[in-house]
């Protein structure tokens, strides 16, 4: 059943990077696009395991920073913070919430976005600290959790019933 | 009583979030070649979506359009008759031409060489503004590569693979290209932005030009041809007030949002 469940998480990843890397841009409205890498780690934090999704957030910034022009690391280095947000939020808040999962999506493709747009005006002086970058992370990280809101019952239906039947309850 | 601190965990994090900055800033030659690897990588998945969704999209076009087809097909078919005529008249003038330069003893003045290649990704992160050609240096692609669409210029290569190529596009924030003012030839730098617009700089305080004027490239620099179309004037404005320069906002031809098509121009028309 575990081989079962991680062979599907694994088979939703990679769904997960191909759309990302391929789909994703072409979704873009003036600039601002979902992220799926955020979508996919709130629903592994919340329904699988928020232990773990730092490291798969920092695995999935590299694979990013390597199919990317921007400076190598900011990707990787603004999802880990991102990372890092969402193990906050999901070690103290209700998991099973709806509203708590939109609102961390939120919160952390937010606070990602804006702390690679620091990092890329830091690194990079031709990115000047206009207002448009980080209004543009806002809007990005409202089309990400309007994705997310989509997207997370999908990974729900599909993934969730074998989720279940593989966790094992203490019941005295 | 000691106070024991937890400082492994958040160190290592630390260092591990920002290995890969210290390694880009280090090692960017690495770096390079490890991106396009994973270009060439990936191109064979882009270029089998592209065909996939342009086989799609071609043949959900190609049943809409029939009943248009059949009457585009008539008109047409008189179209056809006309232009034979024309054909051999265009031949009988071609031959004159060539008798007439012969003449003259002057030099076959040829296009650039150009390759049509397919834009088969974009790039994913949201802060840049580069795509993915499906033509490489087997085509005969190299670094600075001009790359032209029906409305004008959209950007140049920045590297090639075998098969594949990443350009960057006019609009991102790092592009730069020598333009100059079609009407008063005032020399200007045109500039991306976050914003997805064209700022044109480094104009003359009394330069001449006026919101409407077309922006074409000046050839200078020897990466992009020169006359190629770039865009329109939309404002005009001082850097500073009393300054030296003056800028100008330039509405690019190009609609970089739905690029799918671009002609590579192997050599400067300038060198």
């Amino acid at each position: 059943m575990r081989n079962a469940v991680d062979r599907k998480l694994i088979l939703a990843l990679l769904c997960v990077i191909w759309a990302e890397l391929s789909i994703v841009p072409f979704a873009a409205v003036r600039g601002a696009r979902p992220d799926l890498f955020f979508v996919f780690l709130v629903f592994y934090a919340f329904s699988v395991d928020w232990r773990r999704i730092v490291g798969i957030a920092f695995c999935l910034g590299l694979a990013k920073d390597l199919m990317t022009n921007l400076a190598f690391g900011i990707e990787t280095a603004s999802y880990a913070a991102g990372a890092m947000v969402l193990h906050a939020i999901a070690v103290r808040l209700d998991r099973e919430k709806k509203w708590v999962r939109l609102a961390s999506l939120f919160a952390c493709s937010w606070a990602s976005l804006a702390a690679g747009s620091m990092l890329l005006v830091t690194i990079n002086q031709a990115y000047g600290a206009s207002p448009f970058l980080f209004s543009k992370a806002f809007q990005a990280a409202l089309y990400t959790t309007a994705a997310g809101g989509i997207l997370a019952p999908a990974f729900d239906r599909w993934l969730k019933p074998l989720l279940t039947g593989s966790k094992q309850y203490e019941l005295f | 009583m000691r106070i024991r601190v937890r400082w492994k965990g958040p160190l290592f994090l630390t260092g591990a979030v920002f290995l890969p900055l210290v390694i880009g800033a280090v090692t960017p030659q690495i770096v390079d070649r490890a991106r396009l690897f994973a270009v060439e990588l990936a191109s064979p998945l882009f270029k089998l979506q592209d065909r996939t969704l342009l086989f799609i999209k071609e043949k959900a076009a190609y049943f809409l359009d029939i009943p248009r087809l059949k009457r585009e097909n008539a008109s047409l078919r008189l179209a056809v008759d006309a232009l034979k005529r024309e054909g051999v008249e265009m031949e009988e003038l071609r031959q004159e031409k060539r008798r007439l330069e012969k003449l003259l003893n002057l030099k076959n003045m040829s296009a650039p060489a150009g390759v049509a290649a397919r834009v088969i990704a974009r790039d994913s992160s949201p802060w840049v503004q580069y795509v993915v050609i499906d033509k490489g240096v087997r085509d005969g692609i190299r670094e600075n590569t001009a790359l032209l669409s029906n409305g004008g210029l959209v950007g140049k290569v920045v590297s090639a693979s075998r098969s594949a190529s990443r350009a960057i596009l006019l609009i991102d924030s790092e592009s730069r290209v020598s333009v100059l003012d079609q009407r008063t030839r005032d020399v200007g730098l045109v500039e991306g932005s976050e914003a997805q617009i064209l700022k044109m700089t480094y104009l003359d305080r009394n330069a001449k030009i006026e919101v409407g004027d077309m922006v074409v490239s000046s050839g200078l620099g020897g990466v992009y041809p020169k006359g190629l179309p770039v865009g329109k004037i939309q404002m005009v404005g001082e850097e500073e007030p009393g300054g030296e320069f003056k800028y100008a906002i330039v509405a690019p031809f190009a609609v970089f949002s739905q690029l799918e098509e671009v002609l590579c121009v192997m050599q400067s028309t300038e060198n």
